[in-house]
């Protein structure tokens, strides 16, 4: 009897990582304008599409994870914002993102910069609405990463050097991270 | 000088202009003159001119005038459809006079894309103005803050028409951009 390699007995195949940038630039606009349509002020513009990129936060990281680090859990900050800076980057816009630098005056909090976010490609902001940032959207889903690896924060996004994504960790998050680094020693 | 491209208009469905670019001209004259040491003083009585600027440009048509002119080219295409021998007519493609070409593409959805350029001008304009249609749907519709049907105010829109024109500008006959 022949052997017959049945669909099951071949592993599982990655897919394609790709999509068309038009494709996702018209889905994006589109819930753009449904947040607009049901928020009053442009924070709550921010927070509506900061929850959509946390919905996405929250499915992707286990995956890039498991793809990209196999089974070791990143409990260090500092890695775990350079494997967001990197990585997630990487697995979702297809490029990294250009700098990461902690505050001087607030030891909570880190800015991580880029110059051209993807999902900014094709939108010009108006005039009287110069606030808004359509990267909250990267920025929720920045948040929801952290907070799945057990680092508690708020990430939001502003216009500085491009966009930069303010991220501000919880005061026990740093104390516990300054403890770990003090027994390390 | 060829490869002039003076005007750039985009026409939405119902005809009322939603984008229009211009491109400003100028000629600059330096007059350099001298005066009399005698008339020196009469004349301003204090450090005197000694060159004038003059600037020359093309009289500019006011906006106002380019949406009438834009609704009037929208009717005049519907008419040229029906009064085209051939069945189908794909609309008024090239219109060429002793002073100026103008060449538009309509969009499968009824947006007209119309450039004017000098008439000595050899520029490809159906790649132009194929590539203006791809800036259309890039910048303007998958922005959220643009309606449609309603005028273009869109900086990156703006910035890119204006790299595409410099390239065209430079391209000098060449095929495509």
């Amino acid at each position: 009897m022949a052997k017959t390699t049945g669909i099951l007995d071949k592993s599982l195949s990655r897919g394609k990582g790709e999509i068309n940038l038009s494709t996702f630039a018209v889905l994006f606009s589109e819930m753009v304008l449904y947040a607009q349509n049901r928020s009053e002020t442009v924070t709550d513009i921010h927070d509506k599409i900061a929850s959509y990129g946390k919905q996405v936060g929250l499915r992707m990281f286990d995956i890039i994870v498991l793809r990209e680090k196999g089974y070791k859990r990143e409990t260090k900050l500092l890695g775990m914002l350079m494997f967001i800076k990197s990585t997630v980057w990487k697995n979702l816009f297809g490029k990294e993102a250009d700098k990461l630098e902690r505050s001087n005056d607030d030891h909570c909090t880190y800015l991580l910069i880029e110059k051209d976010p993807l999902m900014n490609t094709y939108i010009s902001v108006p005039r009287d609405k110069g606030v808004l940032n359509c990267a909250a959207f990267a920025a929720g889903i920045v948040e929801a990463i952290l907070d799945s690896a057990s680092f508690k924060c708020k990430v939001t996004a502003h216009w500085h050097n491009g966009t930069a994504y303010v991220i501000q960790f919880d005061e026990a998050v740093i104390a516990r991270e300054n403890a770990m680094l003090d027994t390390n020693r | 000088m060829t490869n002039h491209i003076q005007h750039l208009f985009i026409i939405n469905r119902a005809g009322s202009l939603i984008y229009s670019w211009e491109a400003r001209i100028e000629t600059v004259c330096v007059l350099k003159y001298s005066y009399d040491d005698s008339i020196k003083n009469q004349i301003c009585g204090r450090e005197t001119l000694s060159c004038v600027t003059v600037r020359f440009a093309a009289p500019t048509v006011s906006t106002n005038e380019k949406i009438i002119l834009s609704s009037m080219f929208h009717s005049l295409f519907t008419i040229a459809v029906q009064l085209s021998p051939c069945p189908k007519s794909s609309g008024v493609e090239v219109l060429e006079t002793t002073q100026f070409k103008l060449f538009c593409l309509q969009s499968r959805t009824g947006v007209k894309f119309v450039v004017i350029t000098s008439a000595a001008s050899n520029i490809a304009a159906d790649s132009l103005l194929s590539k203006m249609y791809e800036l259309y749907t890039d910048f303007a519709l998958k922005n959220p803050f643009y309606s449609i049907d309603m005028p273009i105010r869109a900086q990156k829109f703006d910035e890119a028409i204006k790299v595409l024109l410099e390239k065209a500008e430079k391209s000098n006959g060449a095929v495509t951009f």
